[in-house]
């Protein structure tokens, strides 16, 4: 799988970090075979703390102006990054989110279940953090490297996506969203979060505030 | 004063548990807290009726309650504590490995796939160098 997102990716002369979360499965062998950076977590800590991790490496080289986060399951399209990356630039936003709700945005194959929950995590977003977004749960995004300095991911686990939304908030970022597609896969429905889970995403989010 | 034997039993259980805190290398204070506990217990099987002339005093109807309700507080400040330390430890086993992959990033081949993918590719003019990131799969 992880071949044929990079594979989508390498359309585009972006550069292409991957950041391998602890994997067993020789997913770093597999990307390795792309001309790619691969960061290794030796143990498995969640998509935020890798996250937290990419942005690092991205923003150590002085010449990075735009740093993407792209799920690594095939949902995300990366012939949306061209639209969102000019939008990004020529709107001077702090950060741009793909959106999968908007007009032309769409969600392909998307279970019922996941539909109300995401909605629910909209209104939520839109309760605890004020900011009017149509899709709050989407891991493509693009990030300025100012803003992306501000943006301090220490939810290691699925809490990350409220927490950098808080953080927009917080720093009062200019963001914009562009309508993206997202394709479910079993694939990545599998990989991807189970409803339950979401009892631990506002556990983790409630100790966090805790801190 | 007669003794019964449940009453000897819990004694040296706590007697075997004294002794095993100060084979602990832990610090003083930690081992004061327990030592304190433990002491506290052995007063209380001894003296059954000292739990319940407290908790008469503090207005709660046995003795029993009395130590089920300090059970509970403890029970829950233990958690609090446990949980902080975790997040500690979490956070210091977060800035390890975020580290360790840091200074070892992997280059993936250079030359085999970027020549057949890329002249594919309408590759739009952006002007800026961008660092594209992809996260990896949540696992299970």
């Amino acid at each position: 799988m992880i071949g044929r997102v990079l594979a989508d990716l390498l359309h585009y002369p972006y550069h292409i970090l991957v950041v391998d979360d602890g994997s067993t499965d020789q997913t770093m062998q597999a990307a390795l075979l792309y001309p790619v950076t691969v960061l290794h977590h030796v143990t498995n800590l969640g998509q935020g703390a890798a996250l937290q991790t990419g942005i690092r490496y991205a923003l150590s080289f002085p010449e990075t102006s735009l740093i993407v986060t792209f799920d690594a399951d095939g949902q995300h399209h990366a012939g949306d990054l061209p639209r969102m990356l000019e939008t990004c630039l020529e709107g001077h936003y702090d950060i741009v989110l793909g959106s999968r709700f908007m007009e032309t945005g769409q969600a392909v194959n998307m279970p019922v279940m996941k539909r109300i929950v995401l909605k629910l995590a909209i209104w939520f977003t839109r309760v605890n953090t004020g900011l009017k977004l149509s899709d709050t749960h989407n891991g493509l995004r693009v990030i300025s490297a100012e803003a992306a300095q501000k943006i301090q991911i220490a939810q290691n686990g699925m809490a990350h996506a409220s927490e950098i939304l808080a953080q927009i908030a917080d720093h009062k970022m200019r963001y914009c969203e562009v309508p993206v597609t997202i394709s479910y896969s079993a694939y990545s429905l599998q990989k991807g979060q189970s409803i339950l889970n979401i009892i631990n995403i506002l556990w983790d989010m409630w100790i966090g505030y805790m801190r | 004063m007669n003794f019964n034997l449940g009453q000897l039993l819990f004694v040296v259980i706590l007697v075997f548990l004294v002794v095993y805190i100060f084979l602990l290398r832990t610090a003083h204070s930690d081992r004061l807290v327990y030592l304190a506990c433990a002491l506290a217990g052995i007063l209380l099987v001894l003296a059954p009726d000292l739990s319940s002339d407290i908790a008469h005093t503090l207005g709660i109807g046995r003795g029993v309650d009395l130590i089920i309700y300090v059970f509970i507080l403890a029970g829950l400040f233990y958690s609090v504590t446990i949980t902080s330390e975790l997040k500690r430890l979490q956070r210091q086993m977060t800035s390890l490995v975020r580290q360790l992959a840091l200074d070892n990033p992997h280059q993936g081949t250079r030359s085999t796939v970027e020549s057949a993918e890329q002249k594919s590719g309408a590759a739009p003019e952006i002007g800026n160098r961008s660092t594209l990131e992809a996260g990896p799969n949540p696992q299970p």
